[in-house]
């Protein structure tokens, strides 16, 4: 049966042979409209002098064999055009299949066969999903997930898979292998309407940063490690520059300097600006700083194109681009596309510090905590005094995967004395 | 949907009837439960197919003009028109159990949609659903038409699929001129190319549709393999 988008087989709803063929191939029928009809009570040909059996009757005779066990039971007689996705409805309906008789010889391939034997596995014990009840490797592997860990004593490795291929099986990029972790299912309990309660569904571009941290949070082992750092510098070039900037109507904030000081420390910590694709670390040349806007629509991740090689004056400038048209909906994707690590400021209300998600295929997002005047020890003419300064603290998450400690925290720190030194082109 | 694990292989490029031989016997092979879940991403050397549904008529150039331009005109098993095939399209072959979607080709249809909708958004691109008219589309600025990125097709034997989907990426849209592409008179396609303003790298959108198959799937991606000898790779899954 042909559809617009879609070819496909029905399976016979039951056993027997064709009746009347009522459409020609080819034709275009209404939903519903009978197709065929099958004699159900018809046994295959037999032996030449046997009689035939009894003409086809409207229910299943008594003691005849059930129907094939796949077929859906849409109807006893005929098959009718159907939506596709209504037979498969209906599918559903069909009560499972009696477990094999004892006796019985299941089907099943070889691979099947050398599974059960490795597992010393009773095949009749499965109850197969495949084409006729049969069992298959998935049935299988299902009925393993489930027995084997009450089976195998503590700590026994997981069994080993035949791969698609022979040869070795190479390690997944993704953790949760079959068999080297399974990942727990958990079902939320179903929502019951509360008075005044408000049910939002999900936009667009929320499904799509729900998908993307939950993708996230699975792949990239995280770990997070903050500075502390002195920003009093920084707070002393903002006064300088302020003024300059607000002519042209761009207020001057800390970000850009944070920006500038990680694409200073990229350059000797390569290793953070990266990505991880098939098994394989790239180190990218290009320094691409994703930075996160708050929008209302959600929040969007703009990227400032070499953003090592601009000034902290031009960071400003392309930031404050990226906010305005990120508000009023202008982003173009050249703006969206082609990070290579990320920074969120989370601004005013970003308390001390948080612990980010990595923005993917990035390996590293650092988060700028408030700017908070706080008592320090500070070292005047080799005398130790506690003063008043800006401090920040700035975390740095890194995929663990791919960055070690050394790598991550050296990072930070080297962008903490870029911060401190206050040394920056504008 | 199931967890079942699923495999990506990724065979580079090849033509269109050795893909078909590769195809059917991973179809048959799914059918008997030997192999699991299988999504072949590839390319192919210019080519037209036609759909078992699909209309001659929908094929504009002469044979001749095609033949010249050395592309092939093929009727296959799958539902659908006339489509192109090129270099610089990304072609998906889906070998997979209905199960996985309670035997609901629709559900299946859509989970192929929503695999490339998922892939096209790193890039920046919208993809879109219009009901009625499976396949991907992409609003584009300065039209109110949308356009179509991706085409998709299936065949279903046994309650196992073949055939799949088409994203173009750099395809070379002049040759869509030589067709009514699926049927549809008057639709334009795209290509991520055409909307970013930049080639993108076939690789790239693959591992874009890599990482979007196990959120769409609820599986486990068992492996995803390039497979770059193609010489060695029909061998290789036909052999045990």
């Amino acid at each position: 049966m042909s559809t617009d988008k879609v070819d496909t087989e029905i399976p016979s709803p039951a056993a027997g042979r064709i009746g009347t063929i009522l459409v020609a191939e080819g034709q275009t029928v209404e939903v519903g409209t009978v197709l065929t009809t099958i004699e159900e009570a018809v046994r295959p040909a037999r032996a030449p002098g046997t009689p035939a059996p009894a003409p086809p009757t409207r229910e299943l005779p008594a003691g005849a064999p059930p129907p094939v066990r796949s077929a859906p039971r849409l109807s006893r007689e005929t098959i009718a055009a159907s939506r596709l996705g209504e037979v498969a409805r209906a599918r559903e309906d069909i009560p499972p299949p009696a477990p094999p008789r004892e006796g019985d010889r299941p089907r099943i391939s070889p691979l099947v066969r050398r599974m059960a034997e490795e597992h010393g596995i009773n095949l009749a014990t499965i109850r197969g999903t495949g084409i006729e009840g049969r069992v298959t490797k998935s049935d299988v592997l299902a009925w393993l997930s489930r027995e084997a860990p009450a089976r195998a004593p503590e700590g026994a490795p997981a069994a080993a898979r035949p791969g698609l291929l022979a040869g070795t099986v190479p390690a997944p990029s993704i953790p949760a292998e079959e068999g080297f972790l399974r990942l727990p299912t958990f079902f939320v309990p179903r929502y019951e309407p509360q008075p005044g309660d408000e049910v939002i569904p999900f936009s667009r571009i929320r499904k799509r940063i729900a998908d993307h941290m939950v993708a996230s949070n699975v792949i990239s082992p995280r770990v997070t490690t903050v500075a502390e750092v002195n920003m009093a510098r920084i707070a002393k070039l903002r006064e300088t520059h302020k003024a300059v900037l607000r002519a042209e109507g761009v207020s001057l904030t800390f970000l850009p300097f944070v920006i500038a000081a990680m694409g200073r420390a990229i350059a000797d910590y390569p290793g953070i600006n990266a990505s991880v694709q098939d098994e394989a670390l790239i180190l990218k040349k290009a320094v691409h700083v994703g930075v996160a806007v708050d929008t209302e629509r959600g929040l969007l991740v703009p990227v400032i194109h070499d953003a090592n090689r601009k000034s902290v004056l031009d960071l400003t400038r392309a930031l404050q681009d990226l906010g305005e048209r990120g508000r009023n909906r202008t982003l173009t994707p050249g703006d969206m596309t082609g990070g290579t690590i990320a920074v969120t400021n989370p601004g005013a209300k970003g308390n001390l510090f948080g612990t980010p998600v990595i923005n993917q295929p990035h390996v590293v997002i650092v988060r700028m905590g408030e700017v908070v005047k706080r008592p320090v020890v500070v070292t005047v003419d080799g005398e130790d005094l506690i003063a008043i300064r800006p401090m920040m603290y700035l975390a740095l998450t890194y995929d663990h995967r791919v960055v070690d400690g050394v790598t991550g925290n050296g990072a930070l720190h080297r962008i903490r004395e870029i911060l401190e030194a206050g040394d920056f082109d504008f | 949907m199931t967890a079942d694990p699923f495999t990506i292989l990724r065979l580079g490029r090849v033509p269109y009837g050795e893909a078909l031989d590769l195809q059917e016997a991973l179809l048959e092979r799914r059918q008997r439960g030997e192999i699991e879940d299988t999504l072949l991403l590839l390319e192919h050397p210019a080519v037209l197919t036609l759909g078992r549904g699909g209309d001659e008529a929908n094929v504009l150039a002469d044979r001749a003009q095609l033949s010249a331009l050395g592309i092939e005109v093929r009727r296959v098993g799958r539902g659908g028109d006339v489509t192109y095939h090129g270099p610089g399209q990304l072609v998906g072959y889906w070998i997979v159990s209905l199960r996985r979607w309670h035997d609901d080709v629709g559900r299946f249809l859509r989970a192929i949609e929503e695999t490339l909708i998922r892939a096209l958004a790193p890039f920046g691109i919208e993809g879109r659903r219009v009901p009625g008219f499976t396949g991907v589309w992409c609003p584009v600025p300065g039209r109110s038409d949308l356009e179509k990125i991706a085409s998709i097709g299936v065949g279903i034997r046994r309650w196992v699929s073949y055939h799949g989907f088409a994203l173009n990426v750099t395809t070379d849209l002049s040759h869509f001129d030589a067709i009514v592409p699926c049927g549809l008179r008057g639709k334009r396609m795209t290509s991520m190319e055409r909307l970013l303003g930049r080639p993108v790298p076939l690789d790239d959108a693959a591992d874009a549709v890599a990482v979007a198959l196990p959120g769409v799937l609820g599986g486990t991606l068992r492996r995803d393999e390039r497979l770059t000898h193609r010489a060695g790779t029909a061998g290789v899954l036909t052999s045990r």
